[in-house]
C-alpha cells in the first residue's frame, strides 16, 4: 500500500483557485461581517503603521508630506493612539464574534427545543427528558461544583482545569439551565473520557444506554450512600460513584436513560449533544435515527462559525 | 458530475458492541460518519472512474491517500472518512467499474481491519455496504464517459 498526500498538481490547482475562493467566500460573507472584517483590517493597518511610527519616529516623519503640526501631534501621541487601537480592535474582534453570534445560538436552542419536543411531546415535562449541547474545550475553569471529580486530580492546574473536558453550551427548554457540570474528555487518553457524553466523544460514534437504576424512587427513599444501585448506577453512566452519592443525598436528577451523539463540524470533533431521559426507555431507534440525522446537518451548518 | 444517489440512514447504519470501562455498549455509526450521498463519473483525462461520497457536513479539506493495486481512497486525515474512491478503469465500461468497485468494496474492508481503535467505527462497514449494494444505481446514474 501506498500512504501520500495529495499529487502536485493538485496542489497547484488549489493554489490557483485560492484568489477565486477568497473572492467568492467574500461574496458570501453577511454584511455585518464584511463591516467588522474591515474595520479589523484598518485598525490593524493604522496599528502597524502607528508602531513603526514609535520605532523610527525621525525616519517616518522626515518623509511626510502633512503640515508639520499634525506630524509633531502623532508623534507625541504615537503611544496612546498604540493602546487605543488595541483596545478598538479587540472590542471590534469581540463584537465581531459575539453580535451575530447569539442570533445563532438561539437558533441552535430551538433546535435543541424542536428536537426534544419531536423526541418526548409533553410527557414527563421539560426538566424530566432533557437535550444538551456539550462543546469540546482543552481547558476550563476550576469550579469545584462545575466537575465531576470532587478530588483534585492530576488534570488540576488551579485555577484552570487542563487536558479536555466537554462543557455544557446551550440545553432544551427553560429549567436547569445554569447546570455547569462537565466531564473530562482528554484528546491524548481517550479512555479516560468520562460520563456518557465523554464516551461518545472517544468512540466518535452514537452511545445508547438505557435502564439505569433509578436512584429517586416514588414513595421518596434516602439511599444508602453505600447502596449498590448507586455503585451500578455510576458504573453504567460512567461517573465518579462520589459524584452521584452527593447527587443522591442532594436529592438531584438522576436520569435512567441516555442518548449522546457526537458532533463533528467541517471534519473536526467539535462536542457531544446528549438526549437523557428520566424514563429507563428511550423512544425507538428509528425514531431516534430519522430525527437526529435532521437535526445533525442543521447543527453541523449553525456551527460552523461558532 | 453524475447524479447523487441519496442513502438510506435506517438501511446502511451500522453497529457494533464495545466494552467502554467494563460495561459493554452497543455504539453506532454516527450521523456526521455514514454517507448521506453517493455518485460516480468516468473521467477520461485520468482514465479513471471516481466514486464520491458527500456527508452531511462540509468536507473536509485535509485528506490521505492510500492506493492498493488499480484503487486509490481518499480518506478525510481527522475522521477517516472516505470522500472518494478512483478506480483505474481504461474506458467508461459498466462490466469492469462494476468489478472494480466490488474491489473497492474489499479494499475498505481491508482498512476497516487496519486503522487503529479510535479510528475504527462502524463507518467503514457502512461505506463498505453502501459501495456494494449500491454500486449498480450509482452506475446508472453515473456521469462522463
Amino acid at each position: 500500500m501506498i500512504l501520500s498526500a495529495a499529487p502536485e498538481g493538485e496542489r497547484r490547482a488549489d493554489r490557483k483557485l485560492a484568489l477565486p475562493r477568497l473572492a467568492s467566500a467574500v461574496r458570501r460573507m453577511r454584511p455585518w461581517s464584511l463591516a467588522f472584517c474591515l474595520v479589523n483590517l484598518v485598525i490593524w493597518l493604522a496599528v502597524t503603521y502607528t508602531w513603526l511610527v514609535g520605532l523610527s519616529r525621525d525616519k517616518v516623519l522626515e518623509s511626510w508630506t502633512w503640515p508639520e503640526q499634525w506630524r509633531e501631534w502623532l508623534a507625541a501621541t504615537s503611544i496612546l493612539w498604540y493602546v487605543i487601537a488595541t483596545v478598538i480592535a479587540g472590542a471590534a474582534g469581540w463584537a465581531r464574534k459575539n453580535i451575530g453570534a447569539t442570533a445563532k445560538w438561539r437558533l441552535v436552542k430551538e433546535l435543541l427545543d424542536t428536537f426534544r419536543d419531536e423526541l418526548f411531546g409533553e410527557s414527563g415535562g421539560v426538566h424530566a427528558n432533557r437535550v444538551t449541547l456539550f462543546r469540546h474545550v482543552g481547558w476550563k475553569w476550576a469550579v469545584p461544583r462545575c466537575t465531576i471529580h470532587p478530588r483534585p486530580h492530576r488534570h488540576w492546574c488551579w485555577p484552570l482545569q487542563t487536558g479536555g473536558w466537554l462543557v455544557p453550551v446551550v440545553r432544551s427548554a427553560h429549567t436547569t439551565q445554569r447546570s455547569c457540570t462537565a466531564f473530562r474528555a482528554p484528546r491524548e487518553n481517550p479512555a479516560g473520557a468520562e460520563g456518557v457524553a465523554g464516551a461518545a466523544w472517544a468512540e466518535r460514534g452514537i452511545i445508547r444506554q438505557e435502564e439505569l437504576p433509578n436512584l429517586l424512587p416514588k414513595p421518596p427513599e434516602q439511599l444508602a450512600p453505600e447502596d449498590e444501585r448507586i455503585e451500578e448506577y455510576a458504573m453504567k453512566a460512567r461517573v465518579d460513584v462520589d459524584w452521584v452519592r452527593e447527587r443522591v443525598r442532594r436529592t438531584s436528577s438522576c436520569a435512567r436513560s441516555f442518548y449522546a451523539i457526537p458532533v463533528r463540524v467541517r471534519g473536526n470533533d467539535w462536542g457531544v449533544i446528549v438526549v437523557d431521559s428520566a424514563e429507563a426507555q428511550l423512544p425507538k431507534p428509528r425514531t431516534l435515527r430519522h430525527l437526529e440525522r435532521t437535526m445533525a446537518r442543521l447543527l453541523a451548518k449553525m456551527l460552523e462559525d461558532l | 458530475m453524475g447524479e447523487w444517489v441519496r442513502v438510506s440512514a435506517d438501511e446502511f447504519a451500522a453497529s457494533e458492541t464495545r466494552n467502554i470501562r467494563g460495561v459493554a455498549v452497543e455504539v453506532f455509526v454516527s450521523p456526521f460518519d455514514l454517507p448521506d450521498r453517493v455518485r460516480g463519473e468516468y473521467d477520461p483525462q485520468n482514465r479513471q472512474f471516481v466514486v464520491e461520497f458527500g456527508y452531511i457536513d462540509a468536507p473536509e479539506r485535509d485528506t490521505r491517500r492510500r492506493k492498493e493495486d488499480h484503487i486509490t481512497v481518499v480518506q478525510g486525515r481527522n475522521t477517516g472518512r472516505i470522500q472518494k474512491i478512483l478506480l483505474d478503469v481504461d474506458a467508461m465500461n459498466a462490466e469492469k467499474v462494476q468489478i472494480q468497485i466490488r474491489a473497492a468494496a474489499k479494499v475498505i474492508e481491508k482498512l476497516g481491519r487496519e486503522q487503529p481503535l479510535r479510528a475504527t467505527n462502524p463507518h467503514l462497514a457502512s461505506t463498505q455496504r453502501v459501495l456494494s449494494e449500491l454500486g449498480p444505481r450509482i452506475l446508472e446514474h453515473a456521469g462522463g464517459g
